[in-house]
């Protein structure tokens, strides 16, 4: 049994990094807005397949990857400016369900343009898989990890060394304070949509070499991204960067040590501990929204 | 519904002299409210249901289906003076939105039959309707015990899960392969192949050394994948259709394994192909002889009926045609010789069905009979090996 470990752990890492992207674009919009946005799978969704169609006009993959990134920022901006702005204010709960119904034009727009069928993306860079402590580790597995890996450091230097990075800090820890410093709330809400956006595409184009790319993938990710950032209590980047590599482990683990249809079971199972135990973390944090 | 047939023809020929012009006015309103039904004949259309799954997770399998009744209704030529019409809803591989529909159409549309099921489970809840309703219906699911035992009012186009098991198991026998590892869906599709291959393989003394199931909607296979490479296995057996069969193909190959990987015959589509990618190279399969039309013998039965449903459906839909479509033609044909033979008659339909004889189809010649509504066998299937992206004939 402990033979399988090492490749159930690098499965689960793999998949965990691109839970953990989805998570930390949950929580950027969580804490600067207060808004769970339900439409994030959907970014990670139209990231992958916009990626596949400019791949299938045979431009090259960092250009359709970096060109996909940005379509999907647009959209997250426009999805900001067009459909929760105008709702700014109202119940945290109105603004939930706007981002549901968001997600589902997003996905029937998705079915209308590429139809049901699913999507291949080549791997990044072809070629033999590594071997880790008996483990095989493919290489689009290690891109995935690597760029979780990396954009999270990016941000912590973004947070930590730049302006922009302390007014989104400023603007969740008080909206009323940073206004009267100065920082318009309402622009760093579309700056949040935007990076979580962009973070959402980047997660699905990772992503599609090894799942492939269908309309209606963004469902299962944004359930398991939304997972991740609760477990890992929604506060900061880091923790939903854990909350994802531990959704990913628990998923694969479960797979493989039990039966695969407890996979989802056993992770909800998890979050639902975790609430329990956590309580109060989620209610201070909704708490500090409504100040 | 049958039963009030010949009772409103009485009906209607005592009435008319006396109520003539109320009678007309009468029909004229029934007509308008269920222009389907077959009680007031004359003009009105003859419905056929086509149920299918066109999103979701066996879409790849479905949208072939759909296309095929779309390609078919330009070529519908009325019957004895009445239209035909195909009604198509999509399915969205749910099983009960399936059986929703069925009875949606049964009910609503007045179809004289359906076609439709294209995932096991779907089909399952459609045969069970069917069989309580009391109309053919052409399941387009492989799962052996759709049509084992046969049941009054359930046929089956796909060469069930029996016949493509006793296939492969003639495969593993003549490469030699001793040893088995079985990845399959854990839906009604896999767990019957896994049965029929539990049948067939013992007889060629292959052993099944480990099962590993997986869900529909699994994304990843690495960890089953990972458990069962330790059994170091002869050969991989795999039971599903895209996208999972084209997963458990790539992450076979990741993880470095070399030993041949054999799919079912829910994987003769290109889509499979799309997926896989290089992993499915050299993986082989039992499929209906349309893959690989080009390559059969002048002689053969089926060659010039697939050639045309090859071309029609190219033509049609600017992808290559593949078995699962050719599953939706053959049940719309048949059930069409039906009416043309026997007229839109539920039970009428269903008996003539039933004995069929040498009928051509895309799936093989079937030949019905009271025990056996499926009507093929190993003869219908082929075995191919996909080399650099295309199907070929194995051997």
């Amino acid at each position: 049994m402990l033979a399988l470990l090492p490749q159930l752990v690098l499965t689960g890492l793999t998949v965990g990094s691109i839970y953990a992207l989805v998570a930390l674009g949950f929580v950027l919009i969580y804490t600067v807005t207060g808004i769970f946005n339900f439409a994030q799978g959907e970014f990670s969704m139209l990231g992958a397949l916009i990626c596949a169609t400019l791949l299938a006009t045979h431009a090259p993959l960092a250009l359709a990857a970096l060109a996909a990134v940005a379509a999907v920022a647009a959209v997250g901006a426009a999805t900001e400016r067009l459909v929760v702005q105008p709702a700014f204010g109202g119940h945290p709960l109105t603004l939930i369900i706007i981002t549901f119904g968001a997600s589902m034009v997003y996905r029937g727009i998705a079915l209308m343009v590429w139809g049901a069928d699913p999507y291949a993306l080549p791997e990044f860079t072809p070629g033999p898989p590594l071997i880790l402590f008996g483990g095989v580790l493919g290489r689009q597995a290690l891109w995935a990890i690597g760029l979780s890996v990396g954009v999270v450091a990016a941000l912590f230097a973004f947070f930590t060394r730049t302006v922009w990075g302390a007014a989104l800090r400023a603007c969740a820890d008080n909206a009323f304070a940073s206004r009267l410093v100065g920082i318009s709330p309402r622009r760093m809400s579309l700056f949040a949509f935007t990076l979580s956006a962009a973070l959402g595409a980047l997660a699905g184009i990772v992503i599609a070499p090894i799942s492939g790319a269908t309309y209606d993938m963004g469902l299962a990710l944004g359930l398991k991204g939304f997972v991740a950032a609760v477990i890992g209590g929604l506060g900061s980047a880091p923790a939903a960067v854990v909350g994802g590599y531990a959704v990913g482990l628990i998923e694969t683990l479960t797979t493989g040590y039990l039966t695969p249809g407890y996979g989802d079971a056993i992770t909800f199972l998890v979050l639902l501990v975790v609430l329990f135990l956590q309580r109060e973390g989620l209610l201070r944090g909704a708490r500090r929204r409504a100040a | 519904m049958d039963g009030m047939h010949p009772l409103e023809v009485i009906v209607v020929r005592r009435l008319v002299p006396r109520l003539g012009v109320v009678l007309v006015a009468a029909m004229l309103t029934a007509a308008l409210v269920s222009p389907g039904t077959p009680v007031l004949g004359q003009g009105a259309p003859i419905r056929i249901g086509v149920v299918a799954a066109v999103t979701g997770p066996a879409s790849s399998l479905g949208k072939a289906e759909k296309d095929t009744a779309t390609m078919l209704v330009p070529q519908l030529d009325p019957i004895g003076g009445r239209q035909i019409q195909l009604v198509v809803y999509d399915s969205e591989s749910d099983p009960t939105q399936a059986l929703l529909l069925m009875k949606k159409t049964v009910s609503e549309d007045n179809v004289v039959a359906v076609v439709g099921g294209t995932s096991s489970p779907e089909a399952q809840a459609m045969a069970d309707y069917a069989m309580q309703a009391g109309i053919p219906y052409m399941s387009l699911a492989a799962s052996t015990t759709l049509s084992v035992p046969a049941r009054t009012w359930v046929f089956q186009t796909p060469q069930r899960n029996s016949i493509a098991a006793a296939k492969v198991a003639g495969y593993l026998a003549a490469t030699h392969v001793r040893t088995i590892v079985f990845l399959y869906r854990n839906d009604d599709f896999g767990q019957d192949g896994l049965v029929a291959l539990q049948t067939y393989l013992p007889r060629d003394g292959i052993t099944i050394v480990d099962t590993e199931p997986f869900e529909a909607t699994a994304t990843d296979l690495t960890a089953q994948v990972t458990r069962a490479r330790v059994h170091t296995p002869d050969a991989w057996v795999v039971w599903s259709t895209p996208p999972t069969a084209s997963t458990a193909a790539k992450n076979i190959r990741q993880l470095g394994i070399a030993a041949p990987i054999i799919e079912s015959h829910g994987v003769a589509n290109q889509a499979f192909i799309d997926l896989a990618g290089p992993a499915a190279n050299g993986v082989v399969f039992p499929a209906g002889k349309l893959l690989v039309v080009g390559s059969l013998a002048a002689a053969d039965p089926q060659k010039a009926v697939l050639q045309r449903y090859a071309q029609d459906f190219n033509a049609a839909n600017h992808y290559p045609a593949n078995t699962f479509g050719g599953h939706a033609y053959d049940g719309i044909t048949l059930l069409l010789a039906a009416i043309r033979a026997v007229g839109p008659d539920r039970a009428k339909m269903r008996d003539y069905i039933e004995h069929v004889h040498g009928f051509v189809g895309i799936g093989g010649v079937f030949n019905m009979s009271p025990q056996d509504h499926n009507g093929l066998t190993t003869n219908d299937m082929a075995l191919v090996v996909i080399r650099d992206g295309h199907w070929q004939q194995w051997k």
